[in-house]
């Protein structure tokens, strides 16, 4: 009796090695590791193609802005150097602020500038130099070359499914991008006014006053002004022009040039003797 | 009761279930391309679009966001079935906005499911792409703008009188 069931629990084990019932499903279950695997990766790659697209647009755009608005100090432009320090580190704070790393970190963002001593030179070893936001802007003049770098950080966990296990690490995801820009300059027109008496009078005398332009606009137009009256307007007046007869009263006469180009207005002034 | 226990035939019974299943992944990974391609255009159209509000009050730099968003979508032959397209914020509410100020700029899109389900009046997926972007300087920002009059305008000269003028 004890034989024929030792015998019948055999045939069992071998009828159960055979049986094909269910090996589909094995199979399954061997392969969703590398199904999900898959997914997973899928989902993990969009997340890091947005998390990196996001940081090169805020970098483009942060050095757009100190492109735009990164004038001089000295310069007229109304935005003061730690408002438009400021309003940079917003601009980068709000254009990160929905990212995060798959565990629902907030990214940890370094903002970091630099100054290109000769800008004429594109090579950054031994010519870029780390500066603050507020050093850039101290003595920026007109064609400065800077770069501003971000970097942001944030924990990532990585999952590597296996058939019998898996394995979760977590480790800090690094991202960085650099845009570089350059300041503006911002109009300028310096007026160098000369001029001689060609000729003396009872009433007064004939001079000849010439101007010279140091531009990088061209005035609409520019005006002769004896003693604070206009005796001439020269309409889109030329860098380096002369005028004549301009008619002097008896004694010293403040001659000025004034000229006008949009809404900014450039003088230069001589003083001219009739005896 | 001989035929039902015949396995002439399977394979093609297992195929013809998993046909359908193999068609719907198909169509779905198409959809999925075109999807793709479509925030991709709008995502370039809202580069192109975002400058025209940047530049609002720039006089010289006049041009339509929505419709610079709306040729570029135009452009992709995948973008045919659009529902809706949406550019916030609209002009006017940037113009309000003053130089250097920092907003965002959202387009959004809605699409029809063209492979998987390529019958009008199916279902829809919303496509949004954003960026966050400032109010630009302009000529203006710089006071030198030939659009404004200018300060100081001396207007009609005056002319000195003949005496003065000596010989």
């Amino acid at each position: 009796m004890q034989r024929i069931v030792r015998s019948g629990a055999l045939q069992s084990l071998k009828r159960f090695w055979r049986d094909e019932l269910g090996a589909e499903l094995i199979q399954f279950i061997l392969v969703l590791p590398i199904m999900l695997g898959v997914v997973w990766t899928a989902m993990e790659a969009w997340q890091l193609m947005t998390l990196r697209a996001a940081v090169r647009s805020t970098t483009a755009q942060a050095a757009r802005y100190m492109t735009a608005f990164g004038a001089s100090a000295e310069s007229r432009a109304p935005m003061a150097p730690e408002n438009l320090c400021a309003n940079v580190e917003y601009l980068v704070a709000e254009s990160l602020s929905r990212q995060s790393g798959n565990l629902g970190d907030h990214l940890a963002v370094t903002m970091r500038w630099y100054r290109f001593l000769d800008p004429t030179n594109p090579l950054w070893e031994g010519n870029a130099i780390a500066t603050s936001c507020m050093e850039l802007l101290l003595g920026y003049e007109c064609n400065d070359v800077f770069a501003v770098t971000i970097k942001v950080a944030v924990p990532w966990q990585s999952v590597v499914f296996g058939i019998d296990y898996s394995a979760t690490t977590t480790e800090m995801l690094r991202f960085s991008d650099t845009a570089t820009g350059v300041a503006p300059c911002l109009p300028h027109c310096n007026v160098r006014v000369s001029g001689n008496v060609i000729s003396a009078g009872i009433h007064g005398c004939r001079a000849r006053v010439c101007w010279s332009l140091d531009s990088s606009y061209r005035p609409d137009y520019c005006g002769i002004f004896v003693d604070d009256v206009l005796v001439h307007r020269q309409d889109a007046p030329l860098l380096n022009q002369c005028f004549e007869p301009v008619t002097l009263p008896p004694g010293a006469s403040s001659i000025e040039v004034r000229c006008y180009g949009g809404e900014r207005e450039a003088t230069g002034a001589i003083t001219l003797n009739c005896q | 009761m001989q035929n039902w226990r015949s396995e002439r035939g399977a394979a093609l019974v297992e195929y013809m279930l998993i046909l359908p299943l193999l068609f719907m992944l198909f169509l779905g990974s198409l959809e999925v391309m075109r999807l793709f391609s479509v925030k991709q255009s709008l995502r370039t159209g809202l580069k192109m679009a975002a400058p025209c509000l940047s530049h609002i009050h720039d006089y010289a730099y006049h041009c339509d966001p929505y419709e610079r968003l709306s040729n570029e979508l135009a452009k992709n032959a995948f973008a045919i079935t659009i529902h809706r397209l949406e550019l916030i914020p609209d002009v006017d509410t940037v113009q309000h906005l003053w130089y250097g100020e920092v907003y965002e700029v959202i387009a959004e899109v809605e699409v029809e499911f063209g492979f998987l389900y390529p019958f009008e009046g199916g279902p829809t997926i919303a496509l949004r792409e954003s960026v966050h972007t400032f109010i630009d300087s302009s000529p203006h920002y710089f006071e030198l703008n030939v659009a404004t009059p200018f300060p100081h305008d001396p207007g009609v000269l005056p002319r000195l009188p003949a005496e003065a003028l000596q010989p």
